[in-house]
Formats: C-alpha cells, sequence, structure tokens
C-alpha cells in the first residue's frame, strides 16, 4: 500500500513538473481581454474565443472577459465569434512574459436570408437580423413535437396551411404560406440544403422523402422570396437544412410501433474521417429510414354505395438511403457530394384485382455537388444538383359496373446549377448576386390495360436567372435596408401530346394531338426592398415590399386530357402568377421573457391561373361538354395578420402561442363565356382557413417531459366557387381542432424513450376527395442518441 | 510445393451453374384467342337474317401477364369500323359467349382482340354476311307510359317493356323474372337527374331507392345507349318508326351502359333488353323531385 502511495505522488510531481517546466523554461504570457456589442456596448457573455495557431478556446465570462496563458511567445490570431454578430478576428504577436490586452466590439451579423446561419441557442433574436418575419424551427422542437412526420412540424408556424388530411398515409400533402390557396404547392417553395424540392411539371413536392432525424432546423421565411430564389417563392420559402459534422462522430437512430401496425426505424449519422482536425479532411453523413404500416379505410361509409365493396385500408411502405461525402479543404474551402434514394408504395384505397390494388409510387434520386469557399472580402457557393422521380400510379375502380386498370407513367426531372457570390463593400454594406439555371422536363403516359389507349405528354422548361441583392447597415447596424431585384429568363419547349391506339372512348381527343407544341418564351422581373430599425437586438419594426412569381406547371404547358366535370387542353402561352406583397411587422420583448411578434400583410396576386372555356366543345361519346384550359385571367387579394407569443417563464417550462387571419379574395375574375364560367369575382381562395390559432407547452423535468399541443384550423370553402359541393352538401369544410401530446424521458444520457400521441381526442375530418384522417396515432418510440 | 487447392474453385463454378441455371421457368404459351365451334355458335360465312342473333363463344388463355381487355369490333364494306364492345378485365383467361344482332350491313368482317398488362395483342376473325331475304321486323308502340320515382306512391317504378305493364315495388317482386326497366330520381352524386335503370344496375343508385331488391333472384340488365346525349336521336325519326329499322341500328352497343341519367322531356334513348329485344323511349315529361314522375312513349322489338 505504501509503495502505492509513493507511486502515486511521484506521478503526481512528474505531471506537475511537465506542466510548469516550459513556462519556466521558455517564458511565454498572457493574452487577455473583453468582448462587447457595438450595438449596445453592453459585454457579451458566452462569446467563443478561439487561438487558430493553438487550437486553445474559451467562452467569455459574464463580465465579456476572457484569458489565455500562452506558453510561447510569438504571432497568433484570436478569433471571436457569438451568435447574431459578425466575428471577428486580431492578429497579435506575443513577447516574452507580456500580458496583451486585446478586446473585441462585435457588429450585429448581417443577415441574407438564403444563408442564414442560426444555431439553436437563441434563434429568435438571430430571425430578428432578417429584416421580414421569418420563424425557425430547431432539431430540438422537430425531435420534441409529437407530430407523424415534418409537415407536422410546420403546421405550429403561424401563416402556415397544411393540407394533409391522410397524414402519413398521405401522398399528397400541401404546405402553403401567407392564405394562398391550400391546394396548390406551387406557389410556396420548398428547399432541401438551397436545393428546391418543387417539381416543374406540377409544382409538388414529396414531403415524405425528407429524413426528419437528419433535419438540423427549418427556416421558414414567410412572404414572397422570389427576388432571391424565383419561382415558387410566393407565399413564402421553406428552406430545410440537413445537419452537418461538428467534428465528431455523432448521430441517432430511432425505432418506433403504434397505431395501424405502423412502425419503422430510422438513422442519421455524421462524422469526419482521417486526421482529428476539424479544419481538414473529409467528412460524411449517412442516413436512411424505413416504415410501413397496415394503414385505414379512409372512405367514409355513408357517401359509400352499396356496391362500393372495393375499399381497402391505405397501406404505406417507404424506405430511404442518403449519403454524403464531403472533404474540407480549410476552414473556408468545403467542397461536399450528396446522394439519396427514396422509394414508396401508398395504397389509394381501392382493391379490385391487383394485388396491392390502386397506389402509388414515387422512386426519387437525387444527386448534388455542393462547393463553398470564402476569401478575404468574397464567399462563393456553387451547387450542381439534379432531382429525378420516377411516378407511378394504378388506378383501378368500377366505374358504372365496369373495370377499369390504368398506370400513370411519369419521369420528372429537375436539375440545374445555383452560383452565388457575396462581398463586403465598406463598412456599412453587403452585395450579394449569383446566377441560376434550371432545367426542368416531363415526359408522362398514361398506359391503359383496360382498353388500348397509350397516352403521352412530354415538355421542358429552362429557366436563366441572375439576381443582386444589397444590405445596408447604418446607425451602428440599428438601421438596415435590403434592396434586391432577380431577373428571369424562361423557355418552353419541346412540348407534345399524343396518343397512340385510342380506344372509342377517346375518340375525341385525337384531334388535340400534338407533336410540337409552340415554344414559348417569358420574362419576369422580381424586386424588393425591405427596411428594418432594431431598438434592442430584441425589438425592431420593420418594412418589406416585396413580388414573387410562381412560373407555369409543365403540366399545364403541356398536357390535354380530362379533368373534373369536363376536357382540359394544355396552354403553352401561360404567362407566370405575380404577387405583391406589402407588409410591416414587429418584435417587442416584454418583462424580458415574454416575446411578442406582429405581422400585417397585404398581397395582391396578378395573372393567377384558373380554367376557362375556350368557346369549343367536344363529344365525349356520352355528353358534349365544353373545352377548358387554365388562363392568366384573376386578380387576387390576400389580407393578412399574424401574432406570435412566446415566453420562458423557467428553464423548465416553455409556452408558445400564434394567430394567423388569412382574407383572400379573388377580386377580379374574366370569364370567357359567363354561359358556361362561373364569375369567381367576390369569391373566397379555396382551403385557407380564414382564422388559425396553435399553442403548445413543453415541460421537461427529472421524470417524464411532456410536450402538449393544440391547434385550431378554422372553416374552409370547398370548391372555387364557393357553393354547396354536391356530395358532403356542405360548402365550407367545418373547423375542428386537435390536442397532440408528447412524452418522453432520457435513460444514461443516451436512450430516450417516448409515447407519441396524435390527436388525442381522436377528432374527425374529411376533404373534397370523401377521405378522412386517421383519427388518434399512438406511438412509441425508443431513440438512442451517439 | 505446396498444392493448389482447386475445390473452392469448382465449387464457385458449381454454384454459379446451379444458380445461372435455375433460372425460373418462364411461360413460354403464347397470349391466344380464339372462336369456340358448335351448334349454338354462329360461325364464319353464316348469313343471318337482320336482327337475328349473333352468338361469339370465345376463349383465351393469357401468357405471362394477366388478359386486361377485350375488344369486338365488325369492319363494314365501305371501310367503317365499328366497336360493339370494348370490356376491361383481369383474368389469366376467359371462355364466354356473347350475343349480338345482325345490323344492316351487307357483310362485316367481326374481329376479336384481347390484350393483356404487357399490352401484347391477340385477335380472331370471322366474316358475317346478311340474309338478303331480311324483312324489318314488328315493333310494340306505347305512346304514353308513367313511372314513378323512388318516393312516388302513385305510380310504380317497375316496367315490362313488351307488355307496358309498370308494376309498383310489391307486385314487381312477385314478377321478377320480368321487370327490364326501373326508373328512380337519382341525386348521390353530381346534379341530380331523372335516371332509367334496371335490376341488373345491381349498385348505382338502384339498391339505395329499392333495397328490397337485393333479395331478388332474378335481376335482367337492361342496357341503355348514352352516346346520345352527344349524337342525339331526333324526335321525328322516332315518330316515323313503325318497324325495328330505326331500333336496330340506334343502339351502339359500346356505349351500352348499366344506367341513363339524365333523362329529360325531349330525349330519345334507345336500350336493349337481357333478351337482346332493341328499343327506343322518346321522354314526354319528366319531374324533378324524388316523389315525381316521368312520362315517356316507348318502341321495342316483339
Amino acid at each position: 500500500m505504501r509503495e502505492f502511495k509513493n507511486e502515486m505522488r511521484d506521478k503526481f510531481l512528474i505531471v506537475f513538473i511537465s506542466l510548469l517546466l516550459p513556462s519556466v523554461l521558455f517564458g511565454g504570457g498572457f493574452i487577455k481581454g473583453a468582448v462587447s456589442s457595438s450595438f449596445n456596448g453592453k459585454p457579451l457573455a458566452g462569446a467563443h474565443v478561439v487561438i487558430h495557431e493553438t487550437g486553445q478556446g474559451v467562452i467569455t465570462d459574464a463580465s465579456g472577459g476572457y484569458t489565455f496563458q500562452l506558453r510561447n511567445t510569438g504571432r497568433y490570431t484570436i478569433k471571436v465569434s457569438f451568435l447574431g454578430y459578425v466575428p471577428e478576428e486580431k492578429h497579435v504577436k506575443l513577447n516574452d512574459k507580456q500580458s496583451l490586452i486585446l478586446d473585441f466590439t462585435l457588429s450585429l451579423q448581417i443577415f441574407d436570408s438564403p444563408e442564414v446561419e442560426i444555431t439553436d441557442s437563441r434563434p429568435e433574436q438571430a430571425v430578428q437580423s432578417v429584416p421580414q418575419r421569418m420563424a425557425l424551427i430547431t432539431a430540438q422542437a422537430i425531435t420534441e413535437n409529437p407530430g407523424q412526420n415534418i409537415t407536422a412540424v410546420l403546421d405550429y408556424i403561424s401563416g402556415v396551411n397544411l393540407t394533409s388530411t391522410m397524414g402519413i398515409f398521405s401522398n399528397n400533402t400541401i404546405v402553403t404560406l401567407r392564405g394562398l390557396s391550400g391546394n396548390d404547392q406551387g406557389r410556396t417553395l420548398v428547399l432541401l440544403d438551397n436545393i428546391p424540392l418543387n417539381k416543374s411539371d406540377e409544382g409538388t413536392v414529396n414531403w415524405n422523402l425528407i429524413n426528419r432525424d437528419n433535419v438540423e432546423k427549418i427556416e421558414v421565411t414567410k412572404g414572397p422570396g422570389s427576388a432571391r430564389y424565383g419561382s415558387g417563392a410566393m407565399g413564402g420559402v421553406i428552406n430545410i437544412r440537413t445537419k452537418r459534422p461538428d467534428g465528431k462522430i455523432s448521430g441517432t437512430a430511432t425505432a418506433g410501433y403504434g397505431t395501424f401496425n405502423t412502425f419503422g426505424f430510422r438513422y442519421a449519422l455524421t462524422g469526419i474521417l482521417g486526421p482529428k482536425r476539424p479544419s481538414r479532411g473529409f467528412f460524411y453523413d449517412l442516413n436512411g429510414f424505413y416504415n410501413q404500416s397496415d394503414g385505414y379505410n379512409a372512405e367514409i361509409p355513408e357517401y359509400l354505395e352499396p356496391a362500393d365493396t372495393f375499399t381497402v385500408n391505405t397501406f404505406l411502405r417507404e424506405a430511404s438511403l442518403g449519403a454524403k461525402l464531403g472533404y474540407r479543404f480549410n476552414e473556408k474551402n468545403t467542397i461536399s457530394v450528396n446522394a439519396g434514394f427514396y422509394n414508396d408504395k401508398r395504397g389509394r384505397g381501392m382493391e379490385i384485382y391487383e394485388v396491392d390494388g390502386a397506389w402509388e409510387r414515387h422512386g426519387t434520386w437525387q444527386a448534388s455537388l455542393d462547393y463553398q469557399g470564402s476569401g478575404k472580402n468574397l464567399s462563393w457557393n456553387v451547387n450542381l444538383f439534379t432531382l429525378n422521380e420516377y411516378f407511378n400510379r394504378i388506378n383501378e375502380y368500377m366505374s358504372e359496373g365496369e373495370y377499369n386498370l390504368y398506370l400513370v407513367k411519369s419521369h420528372r426531372v429537375d436539375q440545374g446549377v445555383l452560383a452565388g457570390a457575396e462581398t463586403k463593400a465598406g463598412q456599412y454594406q453587403q452585395i450579394s448576386g449569383g446566377f441560376e439555371f434550371r432545367q426542368g422536363s416531363v415526359d408522362g403516359k398514361d398506359i391503359y390495360y383496360t382498353s388500348t389507349d397509350l397516352i403521352s405528354n412530354a415538355g421542358k422548361m429552362e429557366n436563366y436567372a441572375i439576381y443582386l441583392q444589397d444590405e445596408l447597415h447604418l446607425a451602428h447596424n440599428q438601421l438596415q435596408i435590403d434592396v434586391g431585384l432577380r431577373l428571369n429568363y424562361a423557355v418552353f419547349h419541346h412540348g407534345s401530346f399524343t396518343i397512340e391506339n385510342p380506344s372509342y372512348s377517346i375518340e375525341y381527343m385525337v384531334p388535340y394531338q400534338d407533336t410540337l407544341i409552340p415554344q414559348h418564351i417569358w420574362f419576369q422581373a422580381d424586386p424588393k426592398f425591405s427596411i428594418q430599425y432594431r431598438f434592442t437586438p430584441e425589438t425592431r419594426l420593420y418594412v418589406t415590399i416585396a413580388r414573387g412569381f410562381r412560373a407555369p406547371n409543365l403540366d399545364d404547358l403541356c398536357r390535354t386530357g380530362k379533368k373534373r366535370n369536363g376536357f382540359k387542353i394544355s396552354n403553352p402561352a401561360l404567362k407566370p402568377e405575380t404577387l405583391d406583397n406589402y407588409e410591416t411587422g414587429a418584435d417587442l420583448l416584454l418583462f424580458k421573457k415574454l416575446h411578442i411578434a406582429p405581422s400585417l400583410y397585404y398581397a395582391i396576386g396578378h395573372d393567377f391561373m384558373y380554367y376557362v372555356s375556350t368557346g369549343d366543345s367536344v363529344n365525349m361519346g356520352y355528353k358534349i361538354t365544353p373545352v377548358f384550359q387554365k388562363q392568366n385571367i384573376s386578380r387576387v387579394d390576400i389580407l393578412g395578420a399574424e401574432l406570435d407569443l412566446d415566453i420562458e417563464p423557467a428553464k423548465w417550462l416553455t409556452l408558445f402561442a400564434n394567430y394567423a387571419y388569412a382574407h383572400s379574395t379573388i377580386t377580379r375574375f374574366e370569364p370567357a363565356n359567363p354561359a358556361i364560367d362561373s364569375n369567381l369575382t367576390g369569391k373566397f381562395l379555396t382551403d385557407v382557413p380564414m382564422h388559425k390559432i396553435t399553442a403548445g407547452a413543453t415541460w421537461k423535468n427529472r421524470f417524464v417531459n411532456l410536450n402538449l399541443m393544440w391547434e385550431y384550423i378554422g372553416s374552409r370553402w370547398i370548391n372555387d366557387q364557393n357553393s354547396i359541393d354536391p356530395v358532403l352538401q356542405i360548402s365550407k369544410y367545418p373547423a375542428y381542432y386537435t390536442f397532440n401530446l408528447r412524452a418522453w424521458h432520457t435513460f444514461f444520457k443516451h436512450i430516450v424513450a417516448a409515447l407519441n400521441i396524435d390527436n388525442i381526442f381522436d377528432v374527425i375530418y374529411i376533404d373534397d376527395r370523401l377521405q378522412h384522417n386517421p383519427g388518434r396515432m399512438i406511438k412509441i418510440e425508443i431513440t438512442v442518441n451517439f | 510445393m505446396k498444392i493448389f487447392n482447386i475445390s473452392p474453385v469448382i465449387c464457385a463454378i458449381a454454384l454459379l451453374l446451379l444458380f445461372t441455371g435455375c433460372k425460373k421457368e418462364e411461360n413460354t404459351q403464347p397470349l391466344v384467342v380464339s372462336l369456340k365451334t358448335g351448334s349454338e355458335y354462329t360461325p364464319g360465312g353464316a348469313v343471318v337474317l337482320v336482327g337475328a342473333p349473333i352468338t361469339l363463344g370465345i376463349t383465351a388463355t393469357a401468357s405471362g401477364e394477366n388478359i386486361t381487355n377485350l375488344v369486338i369490333k365488325k369492319a363494314m364494306p365501305g371501310g367503317g369500323v365499328k366497336v360493339v364492345l370494348d370490356s376491361g378485365m383481369n383474368s389469366p383467361g376467359f371462355n364466354l359467349n356473347k350475343t349480338f344482332y345482325q345490323s344492316v350491313e351487307d357483310t362485316a368482317r367481326w374481329t376479336i382482340q384481347v390484350m393483356d398488362k404487357n399490352r401484347l395483342f391477340a385477335t380472331t376473325a370471322i366474316t358475317i354476311y346478311r340474309d338478303p331475304n331480311s324483312v324489318w321486323g314488328g315493333i310494340f308502340e306505347f305512346e304514353r307510359l308513367v313511372m314513378g320515382y323512388q318516393n312516388n306512391t302513385t305510380y310504380g317504378q317497375f316496367l315490362v317493356p313488351s307488355t307496358g305493364k309498370v308494376w309498383t315495388s310489391d307486385s314487381a317482386t312477385l314478377n321478377q323474372t320480368m321487370i327490364d326497366i326501373v326508373t328512380y330520381y337519382f341525386d348521390d352524386e353530381g346534379t341530380p337527374s331523372p335516371t332509367f335503370s334496371s335490376p341488373g344496375e345491381e349498385g348505382g343508385g338502384i339498391f339505395a331507392y329499392y333495397p328490397q331488391m337485393q333479395q331478388w333472384t332474378s335481376r335482367r340488365s337492361t342496357k341503355w345507349d348514352i352516346s346520345i346525349d352527344g349524337n342525339p336521336i331526333p324526335v321525328t325519326t322516332f315518330d316515323a318508326c313503325h318497324n325495328d329499322s330505326t331500333l336496330i341500328v340506334s343502339y351502339n352497343d359500346v356505349w351500352g351502359k348499366r344506367k341513363f341519367k339524365y333523362g329529360e322531356a325531349g330525349k330519345v334513348i334507345p336500350f336493349i333488353t337481357a333478351t337482346g329485344k332493341k328499343g327506343l323511349i322518346k321522354v314526354l315529361s319528366a319531374d324533378h323531385d324524388p316523389a315525381g314522375k316521368i312520362e315517356f312513349a316507348l318502341k321495342i322489338q316483339q
């Protein structure tokens, strides 16, 4: 025992001496100072201070102070960073036994919305750096949300309108913003790491392919963003950013089981390869998921005919694999390659002879190459991407006692190059600009099996754009002025509509065949002007005026075919819809804890596309029907307001609530033929709740953490005419509310057991396809974080 | 010297051969359609009186994928082609008899075509001639019949067209083997409308309005030519018809559906009963009320 103690004493002395010896032998010195804000002169506690050459780092104390003791003399680079402020660095020379005083005064960060970098700790302050209304959903908020998928998380943002009656079983979920119709995804742009997910064919987004475990954050920018992002950014932009490696291997894996025999797993893993030097080397990201469910029967019994005995559960099976491999040349230059594959099969609730009945499948693969670099005053980014969707839908149904089976098969490609750069122009100005090229194409076929018809449509569109944005910061960064302009030039070409082996029932379509639909070119300019004054870092007032637009879909440009109650032909001469938005908003912090964010906006939409009759008619065999065509014929006015409240009265309790109002009407409509076309002037947009309220509370404790969320969705008009639906016998979907709950506990720091209850009170609501929601869904999940 | 062990190589080759040799046996049988022979079927080269039945016995066998479509069409000497049947299915094969009725053309090339899910086709064909000794047949004419809709307590909803007898529900159940036409006011979807149907509809609105029919053991199907909404038959043509010539040429087989919606006044509607009797209905008036009635004139082959 004595020998052991002596041994320990000796070891302690050796360590102690070895630590002191260098400073005694080689000298050295101290670098110390304080970090403060240029905004109000107050010290910044919690700022990161790093010595580049040694890798040493400290965090400033309550008075903003920091101290380094260095054993070696020489030249050092001291870097300071703090959330919401521009990072700074200083170069110093440390002489022997010198004590250098080095203070930093950080300026407020200039945030350019496309490249907003926001950490999770204080997002509400950072989003105020953008002179428009923006919401941020952190990875933590996504994890703690009881919703079944990523769109359920978005639903609690004010101004977001989610149309997804069937929840995880839905294959056409639509998320819109700011009072725009809830049946068209094309007016809200969705990005995944800046790459657009809206397809050129129909503007739709396959939300199911997003792995929620791999999402670092979601930035929801409300109001038009076309001055930067181009087509689709009318209601706003939803940018989903995936996780990035932070220098160590980390990840999460989750398995769950729940209602309708629903089970699945998902995982996400990030890390670096090779030498453990964060500023250089390879990094990677692996992620994937698998889900399956027996589903439920979404049909509403009271609307079924006695002979409709073919309805079945809307099952789902889906799998995804994703990988990213990148190389960091240094702290300023990074290149990465990203690839992903997704495949699903979702039942459509009808089964007659086919094994899985009617179903849809989205085989999607995507790839991108991203290069980010920066110099002294210039940073740049180049991104090449391709998104390929192989869409298949089997339609199997009985109609008037006759069996029908056909396959809709489409290959949709969206690809392009996005290149941008930004630079400081003097002390108060930042200029960013870029070039974009996007190409969208569709090659679609309706392959009939119960008749001989084979109908094809195809088309391509190229979009070229340049944009420029100028951000001016005055009055110690309290006053910010943003000006932006984007110019778009687009060409639609190679459109075609052909029919092979037409059967008797579609002979009326044959004259509309066109192997070369005329090329069409359009031009679009989108300006933006924003001004913001920040009274304090948490208090501001802003005004923004911006234009958004949405390019016509390929489906409208080149597809001819049946539509509900008629027949529609393509219109290659369609031009973009535009939306001019005037908005003001403020952020207030009361009692140091209550954050209040009111917004008020008025938007005028021009050239909105609606179906109107062409004056022609076709004999569909059983009836003569007018020919319809989409045309830019209406003006839409939207008056909206939002109020967001959130408070953290204690560290263990967080509360939020928000209210959104949207009065969306068609104020001008030019029917081509009043005898046929309904005049929609004065009618409300469909699927838009005038009132929506959400609220939630998160209570964290040592036993079971709870997250309770509530939402109220006001009534929505069912159809464009605001008339009574002939089947539902109502003109508006009734208002409804839901409660969702997540309860979880963490074991051994790494294992989380959770219970999610979606729609606690089993509230049932319906859509115009006569389907209802799944009702209450309970799911148990086990997550391992490592 | 170490001797090279070749056994793993042999095993690998054996496994390779095993797996490549165990190819899934493919169905090499081609898609086939053929016509049955026998006295009950109309053979190729047959000479048939106008209005007389043409019975085709058809068998088909799938190859790799199920058969999904059957088309029967006849090509006339002038180059015209008329589709008389275009039907969907999903079956590895079928054996069925279809009966049509000789029309006025001198000769017709009847082609029977099947298609499978791989969109492979198989066809067979026969030629049938019109008997030059054909004469027009007689018809039954009813100048005014009145039928009620589902909530009408005054007029019956069930018709025997060859006699013009309209039955109420209870009587119809007793005479179900004779009922060919049923009326109701269809308001289940779309625009509500006066509707002609038959017991064989077996769905749509008929069981909703007349649930007792689900218990009927005999449900005869009448097919209604819905193409007249696109190609209307003039009322004057109906009025001038006093033999079955107009009835025979008016009915378009391929557009024959199980009910006729929007039976408004002035429309002339062709139909064919389960026994192959072709007829025309001229709607005189039609109420728009589930308790209302519909008035019409009717002509049908004897």
